[in-house]
This record gives structure tokens, sequence and C-alpha cells, in this order.
């Protein structure tokens, strides 16, 4: 008979059997958390506030004030710890009991079912965590309430932080118990809790690791680490929700089932354990050469890794490389099976048993690792086809000059993480063509240097792809895109010109640039126009509306429009982000001249200084030719211990043009070095041979302005005027 | 009844408990003897529903006692190195205890802590081990289970406890019919507590018998013949166990009862004649020395 009096008894009794875990949990969750919740609220000074921000003072404090509620009363990062180290130490040490053959014996034989004292633990448990949260929580509440702040951080969000670090609670309590009822000793319970919560973890980086050094082309997303069956990695999915403006209740549901899972699997287990375990450092006979196995595979994959790795540096011989590499991998694979065997029998003399586990872990991890250096499964080049996939995502990593973002919250992202948030393009036959294509063009470009010989290759750029397959998964591809490519180039016309790619990797759409703007005036806006001589401020106003017609303007122009275009000019400003770290985003955003919104309004604002124009001011251009392409084939045809010749290297030729009419025929093609940035598109860019420097006189309006300072410029590619080319040739 | 049938228990290649098959009647004390290692741990552990039989069964009252709570409220097991919360007082350990088990007597209990004057708010990490034992086999007592499970219980104990102890064994079992199974290493520990003793050796079972049965079928007699015509008859008409020979003066074993030995020593001539006592460590001798075992070396501790 169970009754309900009895089972609360036992509570009870349990209860105080566990003093110790409730003054862990509430020295974490109530001292510790009050503590320093109620300091960070007590150090904030409304003078000093008042000061700084005069009318705004009260809106930044309750941000700060907030900020101090979201760590102690939120999904905070010190929050997560506490449970995860409070959930650890009650889910081992609340059945630590079955390590004690003494605690066995008296418990056991009373007559009570095991169910019930299974779940008197486990609810013990769980009260401990929960009643020392909520307590802390609640005095959180009042000391906020108090302080005159319970406006900034509501009872709903605190309570709904509670659950979300309950269910984390749940799924780390489980894998603690888990790792109890396996293991027959406190100290293996604990590395056992170590390798369950690790393990994951460490198989996801050795593969990493594996991809990196034996695939061209898989991508890993910083998403990929998080392990997807346990429950750090699905509380990073539910973290990762947080953060989005997306609902986590998927990810919430998947960690609930998984802690329900898990729970089902320890009761189990719980129940079929066999109670002589106690002392031994296995539960389950049958469990240690799988336990091995598990073990020894890592282990082995991250040794072979390591030596393949440095031999194939160091020498040329693969088949030398590769039989060191299995002889290592060997030694190391017995080594470690024969460390687990001897703490598997708790005497190192009997760690050499068992020597079909040395055979089996050793292969295992030879054949994971020879598959991937060989790519036997044909991972690494897969590209799926496009019925297959949902949406895509193409990142042309510093395309526009672009890579950091900025959320609709003016939270900082970087590219990958926009990108994948945002972006969902539904043209994927577009995205596996340039894939595809990227990848063919690459390929051969590495065989024709892998015969030694260089290729005639245009240039490739680096891109990432990912793709939304239809069947829940998502796959990553790192490319090299030969941007100079015809086909190629029509291929991302047609994609970064889409409204759809455009969405998804302009950021200005997606928060109030009014607000963002005003709110950095607060700090004084720093915006300005530059083309490379003069850096003219831009107000509040002319800021706002530079950006509206630079929003319309990228919505009108085609990927292909600014190919054959150098920028006129750049517009830098910086905005305050609300990140936690409060920093500030720099925008340096190129003005084409197709861009004619924007191009035309720099004019009408009088912004351009039109040097050009002021060919009067030039007292001299300066034009040197370093002949890279001669200098280069002279290296190169020298022998391997002849010197260079000083005569030949300085045969670059500097050349003065001091003349009127040298000047008005030069200036028309020159284009500020300062304004040239790195061009993912591979569009116009400048003659790397020359450097051309102006000299202004230093009376004149720019000379004075300039003060001294000497831009220097450069000719576009392909645009260098003949006399100038001829006067600066080799002589 | 406790019926323990073809038993057998194995800890990874060691065999513990070996085919055993004992039956434990109601209302009686039980002695399980065997030397450190012999299976009596293992044994009671099985009766007590801790460890579960590789093969054969263990049933209370018919009811196998693995996993059966109805089985387990029906015995209390007091372990070698009884469990006590840290911290703990007797009054903690009846809290629980009386949760566990509804006929625990507390008030019995209480007085009982009493007569052997253990301090029922005192820590129990304060009190001896002697103390300790007490406490444990109190909480057994009080538990008012049928069959109480003591495993090495008695070791330790000065005689009075011993004595305070088996006068409460006496009481229970008149008053509710209460079956004390004891296991010991020592013999001597058992002698004068136990009614049937098992004795375990290497995981099995050398000898079962009740004790009083074994006192009255052997006995000890020393005499002297008249002759050696008359020594031969004698042997003619006993069982003899073991036979010793110190000049004249025969020592002989000797099964079967006082009167049946004294009849036959009747009937033959002797210059000197008496039947001596036998101790239970005597009589054990005796039996494992028939069945080929030393029992000196055994569990004369």
């Amino acid at each position: 008979m169970t009754s309900r009096s009895s089972s609360w008894v036992d509570l009870r009794e349990n209860n105080k059997r566990r003093l110790w875990q409730w003054c862990v949990a509430l020295f974490f969750l109530v001292i510790m958390n009050v503590i320093s919740f109620l300091i960070s609220v007590m150090s904030i000074n409304t003078e000093s506030y008042t000061l700084t921000y005069g009318a705004r003072a009260r809106e930044m404090m309750e941000k700060v004030v907030r900020g101090y509620a979201e760590s102690f009363m939120g999904v905070s990062g010190l929050n997560i710890f506490y449970t995860a180290l409070i959930a650890a130490i009650l889910g081992i040490w609340g059945f630590a009991y079955l390590n004690d053959r003494v605690k066995i014996d008296f418990y056991e034989s009373m007559p009570a079912k095991k169910g019930r004292r299974f779940s008197v633990i486990w609810v013990n448990g769980l009260v401990i965590f929960a009643a020392s949260y909520i307590v802390g929580m609640l005095i959180n509440y009042g000391i906020l309430t108090a302080a005159g702040y319970g406006n900034v951080f509501s009872m709903g969000e605190a309570l709904q932080a509670f659950f979300i670090l309950l269910a984390f609670f749940a799924g780390v309590y489980h894998l603690a118990i888990l790792s109890e009822v396996l293991t027959g000793t406190t100290f293996i319970t604990v590395c056992a809790f170590v390798v369950l919560s690790c393990y994951e973890i460490i198989m996801r980086g050795i593969v990493i690791m594996l991809k990196q050094d034996f695939f061209d082309y898989v991508h890993t997303m910083s998403g990929d680490l998080l392990p997807a069956i346990s429950p750090y990695g699905i509380f990073g999915y539910v973290l990762n929700d947080l953060d989005d403006t997306g609902s986590m209740m998927p990810h919430m549901l998947y960690l609930i089932v998984f802690d329900l899972a898990l729970l089902i699997l320890v009761y189990v287990l719980y129940h079929k354990r066999p109670l002589e375990a106690a002392g031994k450092t296995i539960a389950f006979k049958g469990l240690k050469p799988v336990l091995k196995f598990l073990l020894t595979i890592p282990v082995g994959l991250f040794v072979a890794d390591i030596v393949y790795g440095i031999l194939k540096d160091s020498s040329k011989n693969t088949f030398k490389a590769s039989a060191i590499t299995i002889i290592v991998t060997v030694i190391a694979s017995i080594l470690v099976s024969a460390l687990i065997q001897g703490i598997f029998e708790q005497d190192i003399r009997l760690a050499f048993r068992k020597k079909l586990n040395w055979v089996l872990g050793s292969v295992a991890a030879l054949l994971i690792f020879f598959g991937f250096r060989g790519d036997w499964l044909n991972i690494d080049r897969y590209v799926p086809s496009p019925s297959m996939v949902n949406s895509a995502v193409f990142i042309p990593q510093g395309y526009d000059g672009k890579y950091t973002f900025l959320d609709s919250d003016l939270d900082m992202l970087d590219m990958e993480e926009f990108a994948v948030r945002y972006m969902h393009l539904t043209d994927a036959g577009t995205v596996c063509d340039i894939t595809r294509l990227s990848m063919d063009r690459y390929d051969k470009e590495m065989e024709i240097l892998g015969e030694g010989e260089y290729p005639e290759s245009g240039m490739f750029e680096y891109a990432v792809v990912i793709f939304r397959l239809k069947n829940g998964h998502t796959m990553s591809r790192a490319i090299q895109v030969p941007v100079k490519d015809e086909t190629v180039t029509d291929l991302l016309d047609t994609l970064l010109s889409s409204k759809e790619f455009k969405d998804g990797y302009y950021d200005f759409n997606r928060f109030d640039i009014d607000e963002a703007i005003s709110m950095t005036t607060a700090k004084n806006l720093d915006a300005r126009y530059t083309d490379g001589v003069w850096r003219k401020p831009l107000t509040v106003e002319e800021t706002i509306e530079f950006m509206d017609l630079y929003m319309k303007d990228i919505e009108d122009i085609s990927y292909k429009d600014r190919l054959e275009e150098y920028p006129k000019g750049h517009v830098i400003f910086c905005i305050d982000t609300r990140d936690r770290y409060d920093r500030t985003m720099e925008y340096d955003i190129p003005v084409y001249p197709c861009m004619k919104g924007c191009a035309e309004y720099i004019t009408k604002k009088g912004l351009d200084t039109e040097t050009m124009d002021y060919k009067d001011e030039i007292t001299g251009i300066t034009v040197t030719n370093y002949h890279n392409k001669e200098t280069d084939e002279y290296y190169n045809s020298l022998g391997e211990d002849e010197e260079p010749d000083d005569e030949i290297l300085n045969s670059l030729n500097t050349t003065v043009f001091y003349d009127v009419d040298s000047i008005d025929q030069i200036v028309p093609y020159l284009v500020s070095n300062e304004v040239y940035t790195y061009r993912w598109d591979g569009g116009k860019g400048v003659e790397p041979d020359y450097s051309v420097q102006l000299s202004f006189n230093s009376e004149g309006q720019i000379g004075k302005e300039l003060a001294g300072y000497i831009p220097t410029y450069a000719f576009l590619e392909g645009e260098v005027p003949g006399f100038v080319e001829e006067d600066t040739s080799i002589r | 009844m406790i019926r323990i049938e073809n038993v057998t228990k194995s800890f990874d290649d060691i065999k513990a408990v070996d085919n055993v098959s004992v039956s434990i009647n109601e209302n009686i004390v039980f002695g399980l003897l065997g030397t450190n290692g012999a299976g009596k741990s293992t044994l009671l552990r099985m009766v007590a529903g801790i460890l579960k039989p590789d093969e054969g069964t263990v049933t209370i009252d018919d009811r196998k006692v693995y996993n059966n709570t109805k089985a387990k409220r029906n015995m209390y097991f007091v372990s070698d190195t009884p469990y006590f919360f840290a911290n703990g007082t007797p009054m903690d350990m009846l809290s629980y205890v009386a949760n566990q088990y509804p006929d625990f007597n507390k008030e019995k209990y209480v007085e009982y802590l009493n007569t052997f004057s253990l301090a029922p708010g005192r820590k129990i990490n304060t009190y001896s081990k002697g103390m300790k034992r007490q406490l444990a086999l109190l909480l057994g007592i009080c538990s008012g289970t049928k069959y109480l499970l003591c495993d090495e219980s008695f070791d330790g104990l000065d005689p009075v406890m011993r004595q305070g102890i088996k006068s409460i064994f006496a009481k229970e079992m008149d008053e509710r019919g209460l079956t004390p199974v004891i296991a010991s290493h020592n013999l001597r520990e058992l002698e004068d507590i136990c009614d049937h003793v098992g004795l375990l050796h290497r995981g099995g079972v050398l000898l079962d018998k009740d004790l009083e049965d074994m006192k009255l079928n052997i006995q000890r007699a020393q005499c002297v013949f008249k002759s050696e015509e008359e020594e031969k008859k004698l042997k003619e008409k006993v069982n003899i166990v073991k036979e010793e020979q110190s000049g004249s003066l025969r020592t002989y074993t000797l099964r079967g009862t006082g009167e049946e030995i004294e009849r036959a020593f009747g009937e033959v001539e002797t210059i000197f004649f008496e039947v001596l006592p036998l101790s239970l460590e005597e009589i054990f001798i005796s039996e494992t020395e028939v069945a080929g075992y030393d029992i000196k070396k055994l569990i004369m501790g």
C-alpha cells in the first residue's frame, strides 16, 4: 500500500538526506543570484546617468537594469551554468546510494517499490532546484520592484525563463542520473557524466576537423557543433530561437520530448541495474565493450588526423604517410583500449585483456579516417538537385564590402547568421548551377596547378552556399566562385539581382533607419562622404535622405550594372547597436555611378570635390610603373643560386608630369585609391602596376585643405593613357 | 517459511552461492554458519530481496521475494555494516523505518532504547560499534516483521547485550512468532541462541540440522574395558563417529541418544564408564569431520 501521506514522509525523509544539496542550490540560486543582482541594481548612479544622458537618463537606466534582470532572472549564461551544475549534483548524488553497498542493503531491503524510491529521489531533485530558483527569482523581483524598475522585466518573462531553464535542468539531471545508473563508483559516475556531456560535441569536432582536412567544399556552420542528441545541444537551439524572432516552441518541444525519453531510459535502467554493481566501474557488464569501442574511436581518429597531417606536410610520400598513420593509430587505439580496460577492471595489471576490442577499435577508427580522406561516400562534392531544395542561402563573402550586419532589433550579426536568418532563395536551380560550376572550374584549376602548370584562370571568390532541404536537413558548401566566367556571371546576375537575395543580404530594410540614426545622434553621428580627397560631413537629415535613396537604388540596380563601374565615392557612418556589448557598427557604402539616386544626391549637395575640375591647382603628377609582370618573370627566370641584378630590379620607372597638357590628358583617367575597395564581383578595378600621386599648389583651395597630405590615385584597368605607358616603360 | 531452492549466484567469474537449498521454519532461531566468503551474506541478501538469484528461487511464505514489497514486508534485514543516516538519531531512524513498515512498534522501540541505554536523541555517529549493532537489531525487532535477517549482527556485542537481545528474541518469538535468521562465521556466537543451524562452505550447504536433534543424537563416552573382547562387543552395538585412545582409556564420539548409549555400555563389562555432554562446537567438529572437513579451520574463530 502506498498512501499519499507515506510518499510525503518519504519525500521529507529523503530531503533530510539531501541537506547539503539544498545548501548548494540555495547558495547559487538564492544567495549568489540575489546578492549579485542587489549589488548591480544598487551600483546604478542616478546622478551620473542624469549628467550623461539628461532627459534620456531614465530610459538608459532602465536599459541597464533590464540587462541585469536578464542576467539574474532570465535565460542568461550565469543561470544556465548554475542550472547545469545543480542538475549534475542532484542527479549524481541523489542516486549515489546505488554506489554504496551498505546503503543498498538498507534501502533495497525495505518493502518499498523501486519505482516509488526512484520517484521520491527524482521529484526531490526537481523540487530542490525549482524551489531554490523560484525563491531567488521572487526575491530578485521584489528588489526590482522596490528599486522602482518593476516595469522593465515582467514576471511573465521571469517565469518563461524559469520554465525554459527547468526543461534544460531536466535534460542535464537525467543525463546525470543515467551516468549514475550506468556506473558503480562516484568517481566513475562523474567521469561518465563528463563523457556523456561532451561525447557528441567531441565527435562532431573530430568530424569537422576531418572534413576541414580532407574536404574542399563541405562547410561547417556555426551551429554544426551543437549536438542534436544531448540536452546541451537542443538547449543551444532553444537559445538560438530566443535570440531570433522565430518561435522557440519546436525546439522546446524537442527538448521536453528528449527529457521524457531520457527519463524513461533512466527509469528502465534503474530497474534493470544489478545492485551488486555497487563498487564496480560499469553496472551493466554488456556495456563494457560498447563503451570501450565508443571511446577508442574518437581518440583513434584524432591521433590519425594529427599524425597524417604532420606527415603529409613534411613528406610527399602519401603511402609512407598512410602506413605510419595506420601504425600510430593502432598503437593509440590499443593504449586507450587498455587504459579503459584497466579502469573497468580497477587493476592496471589486467589492462591488456580483451584483445578483440583492440582490433575492433583500431579498424573502426581507421575505416572512418580513410573514409574521410578518400571521400568514399562522396559527401564532399555532393550538390542536391533543385527539386530536393526548399530554399537556399548564397553568401558572397564581402560582396559590397559587407561583413557584419544589423538585425531588426539592432543586434549585430555576422554575415552567415544574418543570411541564414533572412535569406530564402527559391531559385534553387541557379544556386545549384553556380555551386556545381564553381566546383568544376576549381577542380580543373587545382588539377592544372597539380601538374605544375600555371592555369589561365580568372579569379575565384569565396562564397558559402546553404541548402535547406525538403527533408528538414540543412547542408552547406563553401565554394570558390569563378566570378570572371561568363556563364557564372550570368547566373550571378540572375541570383544577386533578385529581390529575394537583396532582402536577405541588405540589412537596411530590416530596421528603422531613422530610429537607428537618431539613436546614434546622441553620440554625434559621424557620417561623411569621401571621394578620396574631401571628407564632407553629412547631417542627420542628409544621412537619412541618402539612405532612403540608397535602398531604392539597391532595389533598382542589377549585379551586372556595377561590374564595369568604379565607385565615385563612399558614404561612411556609424550606428550604435543594441547588442550585449553595445558595439558600434560602421557602414562603408560605395556609391557607383549607376546608383543614380545617390550619385545625383551627392552632386546636388555639392559633396563631390570634383577635384578634376581643379586641374589648375595641380602642380605635378607623379606616375610610377612597377612593371610587376616583368619583375616576376625576371625572378622566375633566375637560377636557384643566381643573384638578381639590381639594375634590372630598379627598372621600375617613375615619371613626373609637370606640363599642363599632360596633366589635362592624365586627369580624366584617374581614380582615387581611397575609394577603391575589395570587390567580390571581380568588377572594374585598377591597374596594379601604376601608382599615381598628385601634388597640389599649397596656396590653392585643395592644397590648403589637404595640408601636406598627398592623395594617391590609380588608373582603371586597361585605361592607362598611351603616352604615360610609353614614358614609364622599361628603358 | 523461508524456502531457498537450488539458488545460485555468481559475481563475474566467482560463484558465491552454488545450488543451495535450505528451508527455514517459522518461530525458530536459524543460524547460518560459514567462513568468510562462504556465501552467507550473499544468501541473506538474496533472502532480503536485494540480490536476484541467477538460478533458483527464494520465497518467503510462498511469495518470491525479489522485487516483491509484500514479501519484503514480512522481513527485516540487518546488514553486517548497518546503515544510519548521516547525523541521524535513533528517532530519525524510527521515523524512516516506521514509514516503511506499517506494523512498526514505536512504543516498544523507545522502551528498548531505554532498556539498552541508547539515548533516542543522540546522534548515531557518536555511538560505539556495539551500540550501533544494538540499534540496528532493535529497529529490526520493532519493525513487526515475521522474519529478522541478521548478518553478523552479534559480532562485537558484549555478553550482557547478547543476553539482552537473546531475551528480546525469546519474548518476540513467544509473543508474535518472530523467526530470527542469524548469519555468523563464529559458531560460538550462535551456540547459545540457535535452534537450527545451516553450515555453508564454498557456496554450498555442508550441513543443515536442528541443534536439539544434533545434541540428542551424538554423545561422547569414556571408558576402560575389562578386556579387548568387551570392546569388540561394544563396537558391534554402537555407531562410532570418532575414537581416541589414551592408555587403556577409550574416548568415543557416538551417534545415538544418551539412553541408547548407556544401554549399549550396560551390556558390556567395563572397569570405568561415563557419558559426557558435547558442546555444539564438538558436535560440529565431529559432524564435519565425517564429511571430510576440518571444521576448526572453517568456523572456530
